[in-house]
């Protein structure tokens, strides 16, 4: 999608399965549609927002972005769907990647769904957007970049980590109780002795954490924006 | 004319109307909602355009790397799921199917992108 964005979410109304595919284009982003109702939903929030389900809304959770060697280390045991569809992807596509994406614009057909787009940062601009049940935040990819791959926040008065992962080069973050965030090699370092390694946090003794992640998306600033028109926008 | 929600924000947001908004501020976030919906705006069609992926079965991914089938630097989208839990998807393939959906022991899961 021209926004970069995904999530995971549990597709039950009322007890039962409903089947979901992209029917629609709206503010930009795909619409998802049900085949037992006909009713368009948001494919973010997870709300139906046209349709017999109109205000009914699917749980939603993080969909993250790894390299498959990154997604290993994180996660050995981590089983994978490929579908029959013809891979494009080629060596070398997300350096050819980032240079087209400095001149994407959205097409028309995109552009037309949208009423007025939220002009505080540049539309196709990379980054990733936060959400609590009480904010939002969203945060340039190259702050993230500038700050050293690192950095610390907060979002609703808790520390939060802001990272862009070595291998596949994608923004995550997590809740950590610290106030500083450092690479040193491929470990990142946060106070106490407490360093994510391949995606795992362990403490000063090498005992495993749980990651504690918010709902977060690596998204176009648009998208995000028009998702969650009153996000706060870091350093703004 | 229709005024959107941005505009209503920033009209309540000038300083003379600050203290009707802290009045009503609930504090609970406000993202796009059902009653923002402009119908007329949505781009829709009447039949598959992307034809979504269901998943019938899933494979080891270390099994599927030392195969061949993808490398180590295939991008990948690796859903997080409470009751299904996690499953990876190929970024390149979800780039056109939009959606991914099935069952992990009995649980329902979907996946947007």
């Amino acid at each position: 999608m021209a926004c970069n964005t995904g999530v995971s979410l549990t597709p039950l109304v009322n007890g039962e399965v409903h089947h979901f595919e992209n029917r629609g284009l709206y503010d930009g982003l795909s619409t998802l549609w049900d085949e037992e109702t006909g009713s368009i939903w948001n494919h973010i929030t997870g709300e139906a927002v046209y349709g017999p389900l109109k205000g009914y809304r699917l749980p939603v959770y993080n969909l993250l972005h790894m390299n498959a060697e990154s997604a290993l280390a994180t996660y050995p045991d981590l089983k994978v769907a490929v579908s029959e569809r013809p891979m494009r992807e080629v060596k070398g596509r997300n350096y050819v990647q980032r240079l087209f994406d400095r001149f994407l614009m959205l097409t028309d057909r995109l552009q037309g769904t949208i009423l007025e787009e939220d002009e505080r940062r540049p539309t196709m601009e990379v980054g990733i957007g936060i959400w609590t049940e009480e904010s939002a935040k969203y945060f340039p990819m190259e702050v993230i970049v500038e700050a050293g791959d690192a950095m610390v926040d907060e979002l609703n008065d808790r520390p939060i980590v802001l990272y862009v992962e070595p291998s596949s080069r994608a923004p995550s973050a997590f809740y950590a109780e610290t106030r500083s965030a450092t690479w040193v090699d491929d470990e990142l370092r946060l106070d106490d002795g407490v360093a994510l390694r391949d995606g795992r946090l362990f403490d000063a003794d090498g005992e495993r954490l749980e990651v504690e992640r918010p709902l977060q998306l690596f998204t176009r600033w648009y998208g995000f924006a028009l998702t969650f028109p009153e996000t706060e926008v870091y350093g703004e | 004319m229709r005024v959107s929600w941005r505009r209503w924000k920033r009209a309540l947001t000038a300083p003379a109307a600050v203290p009707i908004v802290s009045l009503l501020a609930s504090g609970a976030l406000r993202g796009q909602e059902a009653a923002d919906f402009d119908v007329d705006r949505a781009y829709q069609v009447d039949s598959t355009v992307y034809a979504p992926f269901r998943v019938e079965t899933t494979r080891p991914l270390l099994r599927v790397l030392e195969e061949g089938e993808l490398d180590g630097q295939t991008s990948l989208l690796v859903m997080d799921h409470p009751e299904a839990g996690r499953l990876a998807l190929v970024t390149d393939q979800m780039a056109y199917h939009h959606v991914a959906q099935g069952k992990i022991v009995g649980e329902p899961w979907m996946v947007s992108f």
